[in-house]
């Protein structure tokens, strides 16, 4: 049985012992100029070198998410950053473009390839694409329900699953929501989480249903997919304070200690999708 | 070639289309839910299908956006009943579904759309050398910026002259969250009543169109130097009709050049 991973973000490098002692066994962290987040929030290779070595001491792991889309002309500069993280001995890049996999085929020494939610996973014939692609883990989209996760871990037994536990996911399909998310007029917003009321032409109904959905807090159902075979649990939120990082990584610590005491009920755990699974026999 | 997709189908809609000599192929299947582009769902697709062979134009299908596991299944039906007609297109817009395509029907001819565009939003070289592996040689595009690009990476661009432009996408239906009604009983909500979220502080409303957050439709600038696969996306068939109009102008603005 394989142990799982509680994987916490970093967005500064003086989080990391904090992080690191609330119980992480993982943390990943973007790189400048080629992360999905703002830079205020990314480590610079040199930082990078460090939190490796810090990591390791400790028998932990370290990602770097190059999880930008890249441009053509960026792209050899990318592969430079990636090889660059291969030689500081960083465990694996996170990668959300499937030009820049294919940039990356046989490039790298010992780093491996993760695939990141970005990509829109769907299906086991998409795995099986990164699979033959190199890519060694697949963070499952954050929209897909327990069922289609299962299917996909069923038809593509070899390989590292991931899905995110912890931080605002949403039910909107990554990439393709346009809907304001992040730093306007010097305030943080969220639109999809605003109050809005719902309306026939020009009746109002009431109060609409919030269409962003609340925060993801995996941490009571974590056996479930711990059962399932999903080995690594991410909490999202790199722009987050360091205090809140470390209260969702003591939450999934504790769902983990339990998970350890009590995997040898599998089949328990596995009960709410035992019905699917008896299907699939 | 000319091809237009409309938002929702009826019999009277399709035989106008297909009186239309001006269109040469209909893109049918809509990318999250049939149930809102045809009167009886999928049933209707098969018998569409056929309509638009018999009138002499081309099919372009357009497989689901979300194509999970168990989509992957149900769609291997329709796939291998188009398989088996020449000169069919496919829009994709996922790799699963592309890879698929390209391992287990190979004749269909794949075209990588505006939904896998968009979740893949920078196209780069590699990007493109990673979908001629996959089979996939066209991508809809709608500026003239990435027509160029496209053409001199030996890839066929398809313009979107009229394309969809939207607020967000959901893996669950819109109408049917905020109504709270299920989805297999929602008898075409989306459609019949016109619902929107409205922000009191803004005062901006957003339509639910299904599973799509305020859809509108962009007409793109008119590219006559340009001998291509033009494609229009409508609301309804008058918007079509304008369209013609349209193509009429591009048409006449090619013979002068």
């Amino acid at each position: 049985m394989f142990e799982i991973e509680i994987l916490a973000p970093l967005g500064k490098f003086e989080d990391l012992r904090d992080i690191e002692e609330a119980g992480a066994d993982a943390v990943y962290a973007g790189i400048n100029g080629f992360s999905s987040r703002p830079a205020s929030v990314d480590l610079s290779v040199e930082e990078m070198r460090e939190a490796t070595m810090y990591m390791h001491a400790r028998g932990k792991k370290i990602y770097a998410a190059l999880n930008a889309c890249v441009s053509n002309n960026d792209i050899d500069r990318f592969v430079c950053v990636a090889k660059k993280m291969d030689k500081i001995g960083v465990d694996a890049v996170i990668v959300s473009d499937y030009g820049v996999l294919k940039a990356l085929e046989n490039q790298l020494m010992h780093t491996k390839l993760h695939a990141s939610t970005l990509l829109g996973v769907y299906n086991s014939e998409t795995v099986k694409v990164l699979r033959d692609m190199g890519v060694s883990r697949v963070v499952i989209s954050s929209d897909l329900f327990i069922e289609e996760i299962a299917d996909i871990m069923w038809n593509v037994p070899d390989m590292e699953y991931e899905v995110i536990a912890a931080g605002g996911i949403c039910f909107q399909c990554n990439r393709q929501c346009k809907l304001p998310h992040g730093v306007w007029n010097g305030e943080y917003q969220v639109k999809c989480q605003k109050k809005f009321v719902l309306k026939r032409g020009n009746e109002i109904l009431g109060e609409a249903n919030p269409i962003g959905a609340p925060q993801i807090r995996l941490y009571s159902a974590l056996g479930i997919y711990a059962s399932m075979g999903i080995q690594s649990f991410k909490i999202e939120g790199r722009t987050n304070s360091v205090g809140v990082i470390s209260k969702r990584v003591e939450e999934l610590c504790d769902a983990k200690f339990y998970w350890n005491e009590h995997k040898k009920d599998k089949q328990g755990y596995l009960h709410y999708i035992s019905r699917y699974l008896e299907g699939r026999k | 070639m000319r091809y237009v997709g409309l938002r929702n189908y009826d019999k009277n809609k399709l035989c106008k289309l297909l009186a239309n000599i001006k269109v040469d192929a209909i893109v049918l299947g809509d990318p999250f839910c049939q149930k809102r582009m045809f009167c009886h769902g999928e049933y209707d697709l098969f018998s569409y299908f056929e309509q638009v062979w018999e009138a002499g134009k081309e099919v372009i299908y357009q497989t689901p956006c979300f194509a999970t596991d168990r989509e992957l299944e149900g769609q291997k039906q329709i796939l291998a009943y188009l398989a088996q007609r020449r000169k069919t297109w496919v829009l994709v817009q996922d790799i699963g579904m592309a890879s698929m395509i390209c391992q287990y029907y190979p004749s269909l001819n794949m075209c990588w759309s505006q939904y896998g565009k968009t979740r893949i939003d920078v196209i780069n070289l590699k990007f493109i050398e990673f979908l001629k592996k996959l089979n996939i040689f066209c991508m809809e595009v709608d500026n003239e910026k990435k027509i160029y690009f496209l053409q001199n990476t030996g890839m066929i661009p398809f313009y979107n002259y009229r394309s969809i432009v939207y607020q967000s996408i959901g893996r669950v239906c819109y109408s049917c969250y905020e109504t709270e009604c299920e989805i297999y009983n929602c008898n075409r909500k989306c459609l019949k009543e016109r619902l929107y979220l409205y922000d009191r502080e803004e005062k901006r409303s957003l339509s639910l169109d299904g599973y799509i957050l305020n859809e509108r439709y962009r007409v793109n600038e008119l590219l006559e130097n340009f001998d291509m696969t033009v494609g229009i996306y409508g609301e309804d068939l008058l918007i079509t009709e304008e369209a013609m109009k349209q193509w009429e102008v591009m048409e006449r603005c090619r013979k002068k050049y």
